[in-house]
């Protein structure tokens, strides 16, 4: 979405990330977001794969990730409870939100965004069989 | 004069009608006829219940993002309700096959949703239902409006609007189970549009007051633009109508404005909600109180604002990757005075948008 509705974005987001490599769990759904040359991949991952050295590690639950994108909560709020997990080096942490603010700057702007999010959310409240992850294939 | 209570005479009332129809008119975004992307337009409208203040506000806005290759107009709903337990509210988009906005007149239709000026009175309906809200009102204008053009930003394009300070409505809101039924209260009413651009180098203070009882014949608004770190002053009025027409404006070096204290809302609401992930924290350079002190021409008055509760519209700017907030302020407030050998003394509520980056 981003790379097709916000392209100078996308290669912003891609620089931000950088060699970075994130281990992302939500309950039962895993997902390692990377980049590849100029592109990014969000590849699933068997939830019992080990992590890979180096990787940022992020854990958390569909009902927190709804409760941020409702307002409910905050990013720090989240963390400073336990919601989300995380582990890595600060440095790599605090590059991998610099890439998080430039992800939601960028997908606040692309049109797309506000029907991926209602799937995304109406699939957490299991009012449609619309699948949860919120996470797309970087694939053309 | 005629109070707000009474109904306006016929001639008043063409009067009235004529300028509304001539002056607030839905002017569309150029896009269509093949010109640059970045036209704003919206129609909004405050409503002051017994226990609940409403904003609702319809706008279509060129999507600067790409979108299938060109840009396109995307229409949305932002409400927002007060009530005793705080600030909600939802904004809702429309694809552009749900809408109808016709130029020249003043007709939208966003889906079931619809703003439509017909014999003298607007119809509102606006049906939000993920945060279950309700509204269908008639509004019936009171005043005279005042239009103002080509209002120049430093760096951009100009703003315009059209401003209508007293409408009397009636009908229903439903919040969740709780039906707010009115019947001729206050309400406000503005139309903006332009070529401005989010997170250029402007900001605003909008305020507008009605008072609590019906008999009163006084209406205000407010407007201070000002560059975006509040340092220039570019614009500033305040505008007082006495019955439909406007009776007195006080510009510029007439008037001064002081803010005191600060609000420190503990939480404040944001829409859309997911723009908190964005915008995180509640700190926002509001006052407590505000007073405007006026005097010119052997006329003085002076208006306070006493603020009470903030939510925040939080927008993505245009050209870069900051935010433009629309902080909208319930507040309560007293204006006094003497206009014209006339001693003023009127208490009511307000809505105060202090637009920040």
């Amino acid at each position: 979405m981003i790379e097709r509705e916000q392209p100078r974005l996308f290669v912003r987001l891609c620089g931000d990330l950088g060699a970075r490599v994130i281990d992302a769990r939500v309950e039962s759904e895993r997902v390692r977001i990377a980049r590849d040359g100029d592109r990014l991949t969000a590849s699933e991952v068997p939830p019992t794969a080990p992590v890979i050295a180096g990787a940022i590690w992020v854990e958390s639950d569909f009902a927190t990730i709804d409760a941020l994108l409702d307002g409910e909560t905050t990013l720090l709020d989240v963390v400073w409870g336990d919601r989300v997990r995380l582990r890595g080096s600060i440095d790599e942490l605090l590059g991998a939100h610099d890439a998080l603010v430039t992800f939601l700057c960028a997908a606040v702007r692309c049109p797309s965004a506000p029907e991926l999010l209602k799937r995304f959310r109406d699939g957490v409240a299991g009012r449609t069989t619309a699948p949860t992850s919120l996470v797309e294939s970087s694939a053309a | 004069m005629i109070p707000a209570s009474e109904p306006l005479r016929p001639v008043a009332r063409e009067v009235l009608d004529r300028t509304i129809e001539r002056g607030d008119y839905w002017r569309g975004s150029p896009l269509r006829l093949g010109e640059a992307p970045g036209y704003k337009e919206w129609l909004h409208f405050c409503i002051y219940g017994e226990d609940i203040d409403v904003l609702v506000n319809f706008s279509i806005v060129d999507e600067l993002a790409s979108h299938a290759g060109s840009p396109r107009e995307f229409a949305r709903i932002v409400c927002l309700i007060h009530t005793k337990t705080g600030w909600t509210g939802d904004v809702i988009g429309f694809p552009s096959d749900q809408v109808t906005a016709r130029r020249g007149a003043i007709s939208l239709e966003f889906g079931e949703n619809r703003v439509h000026f017909h014999d003298g009175v607007f119809s509102i309906r606006a049906m939000l239902p993920e945060r279950d809200i309700a509204i269908e009102l008639m509004l019936t204008p009171a005043t005279i409006p005042s239009p103002a053009n080509n209002i120049g930003v430093e760096d951009g394009p100009p703003i315009h609007w059209i401003v209508l300070p007293r409408l009397l409505a009636t009908g229903v809101v439903r919040l969740g189970g709780t039906v707010h039924r009115l019947d001729r209260a206050p309400a406000y009413h503005d139309h903006n549009w332009g070529h401005f651009r989010w997170g250029k180098n402007f900001a605003w203070e909008w305020g507008y007051g009605l008072p609590e009882r019906a008999s009163e014949a006084w209406s205000t608004v407010f407007v201070r633009l000002s560059d975006r770190g509040h340092n220039q002053t570019f614009m500033q009025a305040l505008f007082v109508w006495k019955g439909e027409r406007q009776h007195r404006v006080f510009r510029d070096e007439e008037l001064s404005v002081t803010h005191h204290g600060l609000l420190r809302p503990a939480k404040a609401f944001k829409l859309p909600r997911v723009m908190g992930l964005v915008h995180p924290g509640s700190a926002a350079d509001i006052p407590a109180r505000m007073v405007l002190e006026a005097e010119g021409r052997g006329d003085r008055a002076r208006m306070e604002f006493v603020f009470e509760d903030v939510a925040q519209v939080i927008i993505p700017n245009d050209d870069d990757l900051g935010v433009t907030v629309i902080n909208e302020v319930n507040a309560t407030y007293t204006f006094g005075g003497v206009i014209r050998g006339e001693a003023i003394e009127v208490t009511g509520r307000a809505v105060v948008e202090f637009l920040s980056h």
